[in-house]
């Protein structure tokens, strides 16, 4: 819903991550890159938990009825090769530590953030949160419910097998340099095929949250990051500057809640020759300019899972929809009175089910605790069509209160408070999104086989409007069906659509097989602030899809 | 304590630095050091107000040509040896050396643009709220809802390496925003500027054009899209022109090398269009640091797209329609140019204007649209550079000479190349709101405007 979130979406995987974007901090515009640092980093845990309870205290006695402390330390290191030979990988290291202090009086708050560590900084950052929330509250006090919450306590560590940290960099460029070797190795049979880029970040979160409620707790959060790419070219060198070729993507990278593992698990050059055939395939298979018009559409899991987190995920988050946003990335075409909406606005066809959660395995927004110490459990934003919930924190939580009691269900937040960063306010930000499979085991393929006559979209970024009401499909691949066969490609097809017709024309659900896990990124907030959700959405079929040509004007 | 540092405290810190260096070569150190205060609202309530503290410290390290850096943003001298030796650390790493080695950092002289504001930085949380309740007042009076942005910082950076002389550059930076929207949500309007000087930001006058519009553009009709004539506001101008200097479009080397081919490239390999008219004879667009109106930093850290400290001079990327330059790092500049200087794109840009007035452009036009600004911009074709994204805040026709009625919202799909061809009135370039980099820019009308879409987003 903006053009940096778009931006980012378009970028290479290099930056695709949390905490490797360069995040903006309020107000200062130089743009602050993104592979940064640790080693007041090396400072021992308990000395930092000290400092985020002085912070608290600080708070406190200044005068906050609540606060809640980040200490966010971070060590990110990434790999990125973007050449077409096979040695010359490039690494950066970097590492970085803040404190971020929220702090309430009389429904207003105030925010302070610091990179500086001595007991006394902790200390004035806490009090300059306090007294900026007291201005406010001074200038232009605001009712807002805050019921209390007892604080949590403990350790939580995303589930990995494998501490990237732990393999070598020798290893691990070794590893790199040889999936880039086996490209070069692999038998070509007609055509050119080169290594593109690729790139791997590994990076480790470890987030000290206190609270003057009495959380206490530490979450150290593995992501990884990787995206490996070939080339497959005609043996015509104009064609490939002319953009005839291919960039074909190994599967199951991604960004993932994951280690080390993520990149055996792909078994990566067992893909290559895999990826040749599908390259081949592709360049050779014969390409059509655009008809406009309607067509049934499969879309694949990635492309549905787009479609997802940049309609439904977006503008069903409540401050979003309650106007919070409309100086920046915009509002939600479920406001400006949304939660009228609840139990009644169909948002698809009885089929569609959606839930969030910040549980889901691998899933970037997965957490035990929120930020404002909530445990999240799993809800049920659409169900069989009809909006049922909105993703909130703990302030929004009690306007949902009559629409809950009258279900017989707790007034609670649904655990969407995060800070991208210890440098960033705590804010709703979009929770890992379940778009529920067919009972069956339909795959893509199975889907496109089923199909009559209509059109394959892969793979296809997707962009919305500033109340995500409308949007539309963009690259990609698109291919005509016919007889339940792929054929031609068709250059620049997007298809374009409302966002309630689009979930309503849904047909068909593929199964859960079909599901791959795609984690996209948005921005939020002033300046933005980009974060990242992880969607599971299976392949689909919609009837009556409107689709253009993109690059067509009027 | 300071609220960021000092030149003295840089230049202490690179001494420093230098001095854990282990097995010779030279030792770079490139800083960013800022604080921010911002002050959010929404529906006339203050969501949120901050003071962030912000230091990025990169090291890097060349021994014999292979180069290679690390980062921190903590200050503490267990901190600053880590992060050296992580970077010697991956030098060894590297199988050989691919690129041509350059000596870290240039030593060009940088100008001396006026940055520092007092007015900027002395605006303080207590002053940002007493602005948010006067700009959020009236709207509310109207039965209005106000949201917006102030958002104030000040920055120092720092560039220093082993045999140069060290860079050293202290700037503010001042932006507003405010979008009001009528509690139906049938309309909305948005004004905004972003600078170095917050006493130069008439809020007052920014605040009131938002309810104007945001009062005008309530209710609106939906209209075919079409090619359209019409009058782009300066923001308008700013969202449809600025993708030129954000991304790789004004890049010389991936020009020449059309894989696959900008919207400069030649016809062959290796060429480009820089001598060729490309818009309209009454455009031209330059870029330097010392023009006050829009005065930038003269150099820059932390590039995205190369290691190097980049430090900009006076350009004119367009003259009279016709391009004159295009950008390069210091790297092609030694190979291909033989000279130690390249030519950065800092995304800065003023577009020369004309004397019409807004009045003067509506008057003349028997029917047309005018579009305060576009919102989700991407490009979905590079070649052309061709864009997608939505009218945003305020559309309106025109018929016989004067504004009719608000219209729904477009989508739009055209190029600035094709738009900047197309130009019948320029008025007079005003600052908008970019806050990455400053730009300046004149209204104008262009003919034959392609929209492609109606949505009914407000």
């Amino acid at each position: 819903m903006s053009f940096s979130r778009r931006q980012f979406v378009h970028r290479s995987a290099l930056f695709a991550a949390a905490g490797l974007m360069p995040r903006a901090v309020w107000g200062s515009r130089a743009v602050v890159p993104a592979l940064t640092g640790v080693s007041t980093a090396r400072a021992d845990r308990s000395v930092l938990r000290a400092l985020a309870l002085r912070a608290v205290d600080a708070a406190r006695s200044a005068g906050a009825t609540y606060a809640d402390v980040r200490v966010i330390r971070s060590i990110e290191q990434s790999f990125s090769h973007e050449r077409t030979d096979v040695v010359g990988c490039s690494v950066s290291d970097s590492e970085r530590l803040g404190i971020g202090v929220r702090a309430l009086v009389n429904g207003c708050w105030g925010f302070a953030a610091t990179p500086y560590l001595e007991p006394d900084d902790a200390a004035r950052a806490g009090s300059v949160a306090t007294m900026i929330a007291k201005t406010n509250a001074a200038v232009a006090p605001r009712s807002l419910e805050w019921a209390p919450l007892p604080g949590p306590t403990g350790e939580w560590t995303s589930p990995i097998r494998i501490d990237p940290f732990s393999i070598p960099i020798e290893e691990r460029i070794d590893f790199m340099n040889a999936w880039r070797q086996s490209i070069v190795d692999a038998p070509k049979h007609g055509v050119i095929a080169v290594p593109a880029t690729s790139s791997m970040q590994f990076a480790r979160e470890e987030r000290i949250m206190v609270s003057s409620e009495g959380m206490d707790v530490v979450q150290t959060i593995y992501t990884t990051i990787a995206s490996f790419r070939l080339e497959v070219a005609p043996r015509d060198w104009r064609a490939r500057e002319e953009g005839k070729g291919a960039q074909m993507r190994a599967r199951g990278l991604g960004a993932r809640q994951a280690g080390w593992e993520l990149m055996l698990d792909a078994r990566l050059r067992d893909q290559v020759p895999r990826l040749l055939d599908d390259g081949r395939e592709l360049i050779s298979s014969p390409e059509q300019p655009t008809q406009a018009g309607r067509y049934d559409v499969v879309f694949d899991s990635p492309t549905m899972a787009s479609l997802l987190g940049y309609t439904i995920g977006l503008s069903t988050e409540l401050d979003r929809a309650l106007g919070d946003e409309a100086n920046a990335s915009g509002t939600s075409f479920l406001g400006p009175a949304p939660i009228a909406l609840l139990g009644t606005q169909r948002l698809g066809a009885p089929s569609v089910t959606v839930t969030a959660n910040r549980s889901a395995p691998g899933g970037v927004a997965t957490v035990k605790w929120d930020d404002e110490g909530v445990v999240p459990e799993t809800f049920t934003l659409v169900t069989n069509g009809v909006l049922t919930d909105y993703q909130t924190t703990r302030e929004q939580a009690s306007l949902l209160a009559p629409w809950y009691r009258a279900r017989g269900k707790p007034v609670r937040s649904n655990g969407c408070a995060s800070a991208s960063w210890a440098f960033g306010v705590p804010m709703s930000r979009v929770p890992n999104l379940a778009l529920e499979p067919s009972k069956g085991t339909s795959s893509f393929a199975d889907l496109v086989a089923g199909t009559k006559r209509g059109l394959a979209i892969m793979g296809a970024d997707v962009s919305t409007d500033f109340q995500a009401r409308r949007g539309w499909t963009d690259g990609g691949r698109v291919r005509l069906i016919t007889n339940g066969k792929l054929g031609p490609r068709l250059s620049d097809a997007g298809a374009i659509f409302s966002t309630v017709e689009l979930w309503k024309s849904i047909t068909a659900l593929g199964g859960h097989a079909s599901i791959e896990p795609t984690t996209l990124g948005y921005f939020k907030g002033q300046p933005g602030i980009p974060s990242q959700f992880t969607v599971a959405a299976p392949a689909a079929c919609a009837t009556n899809i409107s689709v253009i040509d993109t690059r067509r004007l009027a | 304590m300071n609220r960021f540092l000092s030149e003295a405290e840089c230049s202490a810190l690179f001494t420093k630095v230098a001095g854990m260096a282990v097995g010779g070569g030279k030792t770079e150190i490139q800083i960013d050091s800022s604080w921010s205060g911002g002050m959010r609202w929404a529906h006339n309530q203050i969501l949120a107000c901050g003071d962030v503290r912000y230091n990025d410290v990169a090291i890097g390290r060349t021994i014999r040509g292979a180069r290679n850096r690390a980062q921190t943003n903590q200050l503490d001298d267990a901190s600053l040896e880590g992060a050296i030796r992580r970077a010697e650390r991956l030098l060894t790493l590297r199988p050989e050396n691919v690129e041509e080695p350059l000596e870290p950092l240039s030593a060009e002289p940088y100008q001396t643009p006026k940055l520092w504001y007092d007015a900027t930085f002395n605006l303080d949380a207590e002053a940002r709220a007493a602005a948010m309740a006067a700009l959020a007042k009236p709207a509310h009076e109207a039965g209005m809802l106000s949201a917006g942005f102030i958002s104030v910082g000040a920055a120092g950076r720092a560039a220093s390496a082993t045999g140069i002389r060290s860079l050293y550059y202290p700037s503010t930076s001042a932006e507003f925003t405010v979008t009001v929207r009528d509690p139906k949500g049938t309309g909305s309007g948005w004004a905004g500027v972003s600078g170095n000087d917050w006493g130069a930001i008439d809020t007052h006058a920014l605040a009131a054009t938002a309810l104007d519009k945001c009062l005008r553009s309530r209710n609106p009709v939906g209209l075919e899209p079409g090619r359209y004539v019409t009058i782009l506001e300066p923001q308008a101008v700013c969202d449809l022109v600025s993708p030129l200097f954000d991304g790789w479009a004004m890049d010389r080397y991936f020009t020449e090398q059309r894989m696959p081919p900008l919207p400069f490239s030649g016809d062959a390999r290796g060429t480009t269009k820089i001598g060729e008219p490309i818009f309209d004879e009454r455009i031209t667009i330059s870029a330097d640091p010392m023009d006050p109106d829009i005065a930038f930093v003269p150099f820059n850290v932390f590039t995205a797209s190369d290691k190097e400290l980049q430090v900009y001079h006076a350009v004119k990327w367009f003259e009279d329609g016709i391009l004159m330059q295009l950008a390069y790092d210091r790297a092609y500049a030694l190979r291909e140019l033989g000279r130690d200087q390249g030519l950065p794109n800092s995304g800065a840009f003023k577009m020369s204007g004309d004397t019409a007035t807004m009045e003067d452009m509506i008057s003349s036009t028997r029917r047309g649209l005018l579009v305060t600004r576009f919102s989700d911009v991407s490009v979905v074709d590079r070649t052309s550079l061709l864009l997608s994204g939505y009218t945003r805040d305020g559309v309106w026709l025109i018929e016989n000479g004067k504004i009719s009625k608000p219209v729904k919202n477009f989508r739009f799909t055209d190029s600035p190349l094709f738009a900047l061809g197309n130009v019948e009135m320029l008025g007079t370039p005003k600052r908008v709101y970019h806050p990455n980099a400053p730009v300046m820019v004149p209204p104008m009308k262009v003919r034959d405007f392609s929209f492609t879409g109606v949505s009914d987003a407000v």
